[in-house]
């Protein structure tokens, strides 16, 4: 891979993208948000790689802060709002008709199935099944030790496994 | 980036430790799940050129070389920014507690606080409730001469008055 950050960005651009998406529940829209301020940090020098870990293991913890900060910004600008008095919290939205022609029926039971797991599970089985990542890689991105991501992995499997197979019997 | 998924995942799973072992139908479902998800997002992701597009024109005319350190704007007013307003609330809070408008402190030339009563002088607020009649009578010892109290409203005896006992004699 080369060391210029722009070409390493776009070598990485569809692993990226994908990982922004499971981190923002598949909001497409904030996901490019997400990504869009990853690539500016990235570019503008403010996250720089220290070595410290394989780049694209950096890239996604960069990306996984990003979309934190995000919706931790979108919560306190629904504090102020009327919205929050009324309790509408926003809502992943539903996924355009276009990509549910363009998807498989396995797919899309997948992605609700991991729709529903605690964020940190999603994450994980992400990392390790999508991203090809380690479970030791998966706990740097997410700056949680080996030990819980090992746990977030195997409860995950598990609820999944229990997911899928009853909308398997539906 | 290789489309099957199933070597790291692997990996994954065998490096699970503690906890049920790796299950292989339930890891190949998953991987092939992975798989299919992978496919269509990687057609429907953004180019990456739209994408690094509008994130130059976001950047505007701040872009900055890689690795380059940021400048004083980015980098460090916001720490200072944030010690400042964290001294500014501190100082603010220190004026108003040692503010003598706020009567958290006695106004000078105030009276002294009363002195608390002695325990011996405390009286209970239901002490009148153990006062009987006829208490008095036995409140000290008895003495010839005084008339008790008892019959002190009656005049009884007292020498000289109407109903006493000694007029008789």
């Amino acid at each position: 891979m080369s060391d210029d950050p722009a070409q390493q960005l776009e070598e990485l651009h569809p692993a990226s993208f994908g990982w922004a998406l499971a981190c923002c529940r598949w909001d497409r829209e904030e996901a490019e948000e997400v990504l869009q301020t990853t690539y500016l940090k990235v570019l503008d020098g403010r996250a720089r790689f220290a070595d410290r870990s394989s780049f694209r293991t950096w890239l996604f913890a960069v990306i996984h802060r990003t979309a934190a900060e995000r919706r931790r910004g979108q919560w306190f600008r629904l504090l102020a709002t009327t919205r929050w008095l009324n309790g509408r919290v926003r809502e992943a939205p539903a996924p355009s008709p276009e990509a549910l022609a363009g998807a498989s029926e396995d797919a899309l039971a997948l992605r609700q199935a991991l729709r529903e797991l605690p964020a940190r599970q999603r994450e994980v089985l992400h990392l390790v099944f999508y991203q090809d990542l380690t479970v030791e890689a998966a706990a740097r991105v997410l700056g949680i030790s080996a030990g819980s991501a090992r746990t977030h992995y195997h409860r995950g499997k598990e609820t999944l496994r229990g997911t899928l197979a009853f909308r398997g019997r539906q | 980036m290789s489309a099957a998924g199933g070597g790291d995942a692997g990996r994954g799973a065998e490096g699970g430790g503690p906890g049920p072992g790796p299950r292989p139908d339930l890891d190949r479902e998953l991987r092939e799940g992975f798989a299919a998800l992978r496919r269509q997002e990687k057609a429907a992701a953004p180019g990456f050129s739209t994408l690094a597009q509008r994130t130059g024109e976001r950047a505007g005319g701040r872009s900055r070389q890689p690795g380059e350190r940021g400048t004083w704007g980015t980098r460090r007013v916001r720490p200072l920014a944030i010690a400042a307003a964290t001294a500014a609330v501190a100082g603010a809070a220190l004026v108003l507690v040692t503010s003598p408008w706020l009567g958290t402190h006695a106004p000078s030339g105030a009276s002294s606080p009363r002195p608390l009563p002695s325990i011996t002088a405390w009286r209970p607020a239901t002490d009148f409730l153990l006062r009987t009649p006829g208490r008095e009578i036995l409140a000290g010892p008895p003495a010839f001469g005084r008339a008790s109290s008892i019959g002190a409203g009656l005049g009884i005896g007292r020498p000289g008055r109407p109903g006493s006992t000694d007029g008789d004699r």
